[in-house]
């Protein structure tokens, strides 16, 4: 009687489990926490597959290269990040600084973010207005003044046609223009090395795979080692019945996940 | 009885020693933070004032070639009047080509520097993203006043935290809050 009891509440408990478990899948849709990607979080859902590809290959690459190169004497120059985040609002509607802070971009405060803001109109979202915000030590070495120009040069480049080419051109010649900057490195190097808006035109339709974090039902994600926990804690707890949470705790996994260098930001942004 | 003298004793040390402590970590924190205003603002003068010599070394380069070709017009247009010979008509023409060629190959060289409205707008970039950085700097100082205030005004902390005073919120003196002549 005793254990018939115990079995019951157990049930019941991995019912309650099982249902707030539920109430949080989301998928990433806001900005409050960067995506396992971490250099594209296009929460308002306005950009093509094959731009938040081009995004995420460069920035990871870059951030990579720059971790590594040999050529870098100066350990503390190491760790460039760029994120694209987009937004629906206006600007002012969310906290850019907070956000960047709360991301940590960059490694040794080197680190850029640029939102989009977007609008919808008529169920299409059209593209509003830009925030681009510099690094702390990234500010001495790329200023608003010179932000602001590249951004009249590559991005409203006219010749361009629309917010994907523009945000795939300014992302590969800010890479260009930070990595002279800082690392001497020469314009013909990043044109080898990363994928450019040439790159990117000819795969701007056909590149359609979704992201790591966009197969994730869950706003959140866990470790193999955490999965690994949670799964040995279900089967203690709830005994038989756990294994029907395995196949749950394993939906939450994230298997690759970049993170932020720990960059700050002091406010140093300005609208566009 | 003694031996609840010393409890209270204790209790005061401990309350005394904690509140001090911690009131001399925001202190200190202050400090730092009302040192990265000035920091902030010390940058927005070096940054804009350096942007505004930019600019004017720009227009320099570009009225005085503008000046050069004005002078070669004018010559110019005066040897045609004047019916002067064709090769002296030619080396005022070929004075006022070069000059031309010469600020052309300027914009070129600066493709960033000559738009007046691109100029224009990199600075208000520039004035704007270092006018946010002083704001958030004071944001940052002020939210530490109120956390360290707070702290001061609460009890026990109000009785034992001797030597430390309430702080003002920063703001700018008033001569720095002029409304521009725009708006």
């Amino acid at each position: 009687m005793k254990s018939l009891l115990t079995r019951r509440i157990l049930i019941c408990l991995s019912f309650c489990i099982l249902l707030l478990l539920t109430a949080c899948a989301k998928p990433y849709t806001s900005l409050d926490q960067p995506t396992s990607e971490f250099y594209i979080n296009d929460a308002a859902g306005a950009l093509l597959q094959s731009t938040k590809w081009y995004i995420f290959s460069n920035g990871q690459y870059y951030y990579e290269d720059t971790m590594t190169y040999d050529g870098i004497e100066n350990d503390e120059l190491r760790g460039i990040q760029i994120v694209v985040a987009t937004h629906l609002g206006e600007v002012g509607s969310i906290d850019t600084s907070k956000i960047f802070n709360n991301y940590g971009v960059g490694g040794n405060d080197l680190g850029i973010m640029i939102f989009l803001f977007f609008k919808d109109i008529d169920g299409e979202k059209v593209y509003q207005e830009m925030v681009f915000e510099i690094g702390t030590r990234m500010s001495t070495y790329l200023s608003a003044f010179e932000a602001d120009l590249l951004i009249d040069a590559y991005f409203n480049d006219p010749t361009l046609e629309d917010i994907d080419e523009k945000i795939v051109n300014l992302y590969f010649e800010l890479i260009a223009e930070t990595a002279d900057k800082i690392y001497d490195w020469s314009y013909s190097y990043i044109e080898e090395t990363y994928y450019g808006i040439n790159d990117f035109i000819h795969e701007k339709y056909s590149l359609n795979s979704k992201l790591p974090s966009e197969d994730q039902i869950w706003a959140f994600t866990l470790s193999p080692t955490e999965t690994i926990i949670w799964i040995i804690i279900a089967l203690v707890f709830l005994g038989a019945f756990g294994r029907f949470v395995v196949p749950l705790i394993l939906s939450m996994m994230g298997f690759a996940k970049n993170s932020g260098g720990g960059g700050t930001s002091s406010g140093y942004w300005f609208r566009k | 009885m003694s031996g609840l003298l010393v409890l209270l004793i204790v209790m005061f040390l401990g309350t005394w020693i904690s509140t001090n402590n911690q009131a001399s970590e925001y202190d200190e924190l202050m400090y730092f933070r009302k040192t990265q205003i000035y920091v902030a603002i010390d940058n927005r003068y070096s940054k804009v004032l350096a942007y505004q010599a930019t600019i004017q070394t720009a227009d320099n380069q570009i009225l005085t070639q503008l000046g050069l070709i004005t002078q070669a017009r004018e010559a110019f247009a005066e040897a045609i009047e004047n019916q002067i010979p064709p090769d002296q008509l030619e080396e005022d023409f070929t004075a006022l080509e070069s000059m031309f060629i010469t600020l052309v190959s300027y914009m070129e060289d600066n493709p960033g520097n000559w738009t007046t409205v691109g100029i224009t707008s990199a600075f208000l970039a520039e004035y704007n993203a270092s006018t946010n950085a002083v704001s958030f700097a004071i944001n940052q100082y002020n939210e530490t006043v109120f956390l360290y205030n707070s702290f001061l005004r609460k009890f026990p902390n109000n009785m034992v935290s001797f030597g430390f005073e309430l702080k003002n919120a920063y703001s700018l003196p008033s001569e720095f809050v002029l409304t521009l002549p725009y708006a």
